[in-house]
């Protein structure tokens, strides 16, 4: 099988003749990569199963739906806005949901932007630290590719630090997030039904109260000058919205609709 | 957080600390979010019976109650999809469309009931009251349609859309997914397609992979993280030592750790509390591994366990009953599972599709699939005299060989 399940990571280098490889080994032993393998793509597979005569006539609906808007057939719609939607470059057609393809958690970056880092490098040390310990894997450096006069950054500056989780490490981080941080969170219901950017990579942000909150931090939290705030990107190899949530919510990662204000007319 | 099963509250505590290796349990996939390519179908032909029926109603009001008797009525099916948008509104340009084919031509009586007249003449004149504002106003009613839209069924699957000449029976795999992670280097692969059991080659293999990443890993910031000389410290770096042993091949190789010069502090007089205690990890293997109970959910923890049931005829098979009348299969697989098993058990099903079947000479069973989130089965004694939850190896022994080539694909090998 194939990319997301075999234990050791084999790349080609060129001109080998075989696939073979003594640098880190990527495991698959947490509770959440089996539970994924063992249950959760079966199901994922079955959730988002068509049948090839509704298949066939989604397809027949679209192409005249394409054809409609080619042919510009009916003139100029009545809603405004909508003129502007056509003109959208379609979207590319995602591929059939099926056992070689359900989508999986590729890769999870947590990153913090380190606005402190502008005036002494020395305080991107605590970033440094942060993630480390939270994610157990040594943090790299973020330099600044632009220049940016308002802010005095110049390029090649230090500016933030980033950890790339793949493999065991990433199941790890998140089940942590999802067990232990998010729960703890004030007022944290879940992401939102409107989040993800259509290729299957979902971010969470997080001020810095949620730092303290992961149990590693408990200990040494006196230690740190400074707490950040940070984001965490978790890549999926879903095409598009709706499966990339079907899997993180199998993964317990909790959605909630976006809520509207209240309006006056609400009677109180 | 989704319902743990009751029947194993004892090794229901998600210990984070990994300690345990407590699977997390299956979980209500919130079927709203699963992808709407499927819905918008459902939405399309809900929102397609509805716009007819607003677009009806709306002509329907003009109409005189004489009209109404007289007009021709025939059974409003749901009507021929025109070219419309699957995004589950109607786009302006095919309304448009619709009015001039409305005022235009006529139009097939399936679609809408139209007074007699105008049928006759050959065109369809609407009443000056009638704009085409209005048709757009009750077409793009979307609330309005989607309320009525309620009241049409959920596409499913059912009799009618399968073309068989036998009678349709639905089934359940219900199975009760693994609580603990797999021991280490037992499967290379996780797909279904079963390699050989993991032989000494592979797990030395294993063993010196971990150990090049341990080596190469880096060296934790003892001195951040510890006051020097601590109590805290101490201890660590005795477990450390302990655990550092179990990486080395050879345990003699293994360098000895210096201890540090213990300064005496205050934290030392505390007693040892309940948290600091050594945690005691509870065995794989449990009661009803040990005496072979194969009723028991708390047996064989590393596996996929599944619902088999003794049928009247006596057999073993897969828990399967009828699909009445206009039944979907999915609500007959539910219904049948709580008739055979009593309404004690809570069950996530998953979607609305089969997942396998079985052909006999009287029927063919479709299987959908089903996990056990808490209960037991309170078996009915008519219909099913016996119950057992067990693996895909034991369901080879224990099912007819005929039925066991229909099912065994079934059947997750872990």
């Amino acid at each position: 099988m194939l990319g997301a399940v075999s234990r050791h990571v084999a790349a080609l280098r060129p001109g080998a003749s075989r696939a073979f490889s003594t640098g880190p080994v990527v495991g698959y032993q947490t509770r959440l990569s089996q539970f994924y393998h063992n249950t959760l793509r079966d199901d994922m597979m079955i959730l988002q199963y068509v049948p090839p005569q509704v298949r066939a006539r989604q397809e027949e609906l679209e192409e005249a739906r394409l054809k409609a808007i080619k042919e510009n057939v009916g003139g100029t719609p009545p809603n405004p806005l909508r003129k502007r939607q056509q003109t959208r470059p379609p979207k590319p057609r995602v591929a059939e949901s099926a056992a070689h393809n359900t989508p999986y958690v590729d890769k999870v970056t947590v990153h913090i932007r380190c606005r402190e880092a502008l005036q002494n490098k020395h305080n991107l040390l605590s970033a440094l630290m942060t993630l480390q310990v939270v994610t157990g894997q040594r943090a790299e450096v973020i330099k600044a590719k632009n220049d940016a006069a308002p802010w005095k950054l110049r390029k090649g500056m230090p500016i933030g630090a980033k950890v790339e989780l793949t493999g065991d490490r990433m199941y790890e981080f998140l089940d942590k997030l999802v067990e232990v941080v998010l729960p703890r969170m004030k007022e944290y219901n879940g992401l939102r039904m409107d989040s993800g950017d259509g290729m299957g990579c979902f971010t969470l942000g997080f001020d810095n109260s949620a730092i303290g909150l992961f149990p590693e931090m408990e200990m040494v939290y006196d230690m740190f000058p400074m707490v950040f705030g940070f984001a965490v990107n978790i890549k999926t190899t879903a095409g598009h919205n709706p499966a990339g949530r079907l899997l993180l919510s199998g993964l317990n990662l909790p959605f909630v609709h976006a809520r509207k204000p209240a309006t006056e007319s609400l009677m109180l | 957080m989704s319902a743990y099963p009751m029947a194993l509250s004892g090794r229901a505590e998600r210990h984070f600390a990994g300690i345990l290796n407590v699977i997390v349990p299956p979980t209500k996939l919130d079927t709203s979010l699963r992808e709407p390519l499927f819905l918008r179908q459902f939405e399309v032909e809900c929102i397609e019976v509805a716009i007819a029926e607003e677009v009806a109603s709306v002509l329907r009001q003009r109409w005189s109650p004489t009209e109404m008797a007289a007009a021709r009525a025939p059974v409003v099916q749901t009507p021929k999809p025109p070219a419309m948008s699957t995004q589950g509104f109607v786009k302006c340009p095919v309304v448009q469309s619709k009015i001039e084919q409305l005022n235009n031509t006529t139009l097939d009586a399936r679609c809408l009931p139209l007074p007699p007249d105008i049928i006759d003449s050959g065109t369809i004149q609407l009443q000056p009251e009638i704009q085409s504002r209005d048709v757009e106003l009750a077409m793009f009613s979307r609330a309005t349609a989607l309320r009525r839209a309620q009241r049409v069924t959920v596409r499913g699957f059912n009799s009618s859309s399968v073309a068989y000449q036998t009678s349709v029976r639905a089934g359940v795999l219900l199975q009760r997914d693994p609580i603990v992670t797999q021991p280490a280097g037992k499967f290379e692969e996780r797909d279904p397609i079963v390699t050989q059991p993991a032989g000494k080659f592979e797990e030395a293999t294993d063993r010196y992979f971990d150990w090049i990443q341990f080596i190469s890993a880096d060296r934790f910031p003892r001195d951040f993280f510890f006051k020097k000389g601590s109590t805290a410290e101490s201890k660590w770096m005795e477990q450390e030592d302990v655990r550092a042993g179990e990486w080395f091949f050879d345990a003699a190789s293994k360098p000895v750790v210096k201890s540090v010069k213990r300064v005496v502090h205050e934290d030392d007089m505390i007693e040892k509390s309940e948290a600091s205690k050594p945690i005691v990890v509870n065995s794989r293997e449990t009661e009803a591994d040990a005496a072979g109970d194969q009723r028991s959910l708390e047996r064989r923890l590393d596996r996929t366990l599944y619902l088999v049931v003794k049928d009247a005829k006596g057999e073993w098979v897969l828990p399967q009953g009828s699909v009445n009348g206009e039944e979907l299969l999915h609500q007959a697989a539910r219904r049948n599972l709580k008739e055979i098993c009593g309404g004690n058990m809570s069950v996530w099903m998953v979607g609305n599709g089969p997942v396998g079947h079985s052909k006999s000479a009287e029927a063919s069973t479709f299987y959908v699939k089903g996990h056990i989130l808490a209960g037991q089965p309170n078996a009915n004694a008519e219909l099913a005299s016996e119950f057992k939850w067990i693996t895909r190896e034991e369901i080879e022994k224990t099912v007819s060989a005929d039925y066991w080539l229909a099912v065994k694909d079934m059947l997750s090998t872990i």
